[in-house]
């Protein structure tokens, strides 16, 4: 899993990214809000992961989570917000602007393990959704459609298709769906057909 | 005493990782007396802004270093930064130059 740390002071910066090291994340650590938000841009097609400071020069974290849901509504990305102590009045600001969660600092390392796991259930739950989603769509585009009002002769049965062409009812409904034919005789018209014969018979043989 | 430093909170904020203290305790040396200089320039200059984001930074990093009262008074220069309080500023400093004294000489000894 990527996970994106974007503090300007080097000793939180450290702590963060190499207490998520010891859990084997993927680490980048960048040192302001600008460089946060072009790395989150390039990364817009995978799951990612942010921990994002909330003062940082310039670009501020609320600022690049507001960024981010702006210009990449639809990218699988958890963000997270840390916050001091004094500024946790901010909060509600923060999850305003598209954080999906925050810190206080410095975190607290069981509370932060708990926290990320909550947001990579998330992506693992929203990764699932997109690709039941481009499954549906794949499948939706091969399905051949069949609806609407059909122009049926009603001695011969031959359905007029929209090339104005008439046609036998099994090859109109062969070429739009994907039901196959397989030929027989019904009963009735089995009899039918018997009597048809018969009466040929009698007829050639004069009776 | 652990006001200044406390060691077994540092260790859990650390997850164990000895080399991991070791480099922040590194940094911590060479980046604080470079802080509270610049702490020291915003409040001779009565400048604010540069307070709170000096002293932000700060406070900060003794949090992560589990220093409690290098992070309070940090804490309480920033305040003043953001009231606009300036003129209380120089006590407070001098109260901030005590504990960091105090931490520096602690940290030397873990490192």
């Amino acid at each position: 899993m990527k996970v994106l740390v974007a503090d300007d002071e080097r000793i939180a910066a450290t702590v963060l990214s190499q207490t998520l090291r010891q859990w084997e994340f993927d680490v980048t650590v960048v040192s302001d809000g600008a460089e946060a938000l072009r790395h989150l841009l390039a990364q817009s097609g995978t799951p990612t992961l942010a921990i994002l400071d909330w003062m940082m020069p310039n670009v501020d974290g609320a600022e690049v989570c507001r960024r981010v849901r702006l210009e990449m509504p639809l990218a699988n990305m958890y963000l997270m917000l840390l916050t001091s102590l004094e500024g946790k009045s901010h909060v509600i600001a923060g999850l305003d602007s598209g954080a999906d969660d925050y810190l206080v600092k410095p975190f607290d390392p069981d509370e932060l393990r708990a926290r990320i796991n909550v947001g990579m259930r998330v992506l693992s739950l929203q990764e699932r959704l997109a690709e039941r989603v481009h499954e549906l769509q794949d499948a939706l585009a091969n399905v051949k459609v069949l609806h609407g009002l059909l122009p049926i002769c009603s001695y011969c049965k031959r359905i007029r298709g929209d090339d104005q062409y008439w046609t036998q009812v099994e090859s109109y409904i062969a070429e739009r769906s994907d039901a196959q034919f397989s030929h027989g005789i019904c009963p009735p018209c089995a009899s039918e057909l018997e009597r048809e014969i018969e009466e040929h018979r009698n007829h050639r043989l004069g009776r | 005493m652990s006001g200044i430093f406390d060691p077994a909170a540092f260790e859990r904020q650390t997850g164990g990782d000895a080399a991991l203290r070791a480099e922040i305790i590194q940094m911590f040396l060479e980046d604080c007396p470079g802080r509270v200089e610049e702490i020291r320039a915003a409040v001779t200059r009565g400048d604010a802004p540069a307070l709170v984001s000096s002293a932000h930074a700060l406070k900060g990093s003794a949090a992560y270093l589990s220093a409690s009262i290098v992070r309070a008074r940090a804490a309480d220069l920033e305040r003043l930064g953001r009231e606009q309080r300036m003129s209380d500023a120089p006590a407070m400093l001098a109260r901030l130059d005590a504990a960091v004294a105090e931490l520096l000489t602690e940290l030397e000894k873990h490192r």
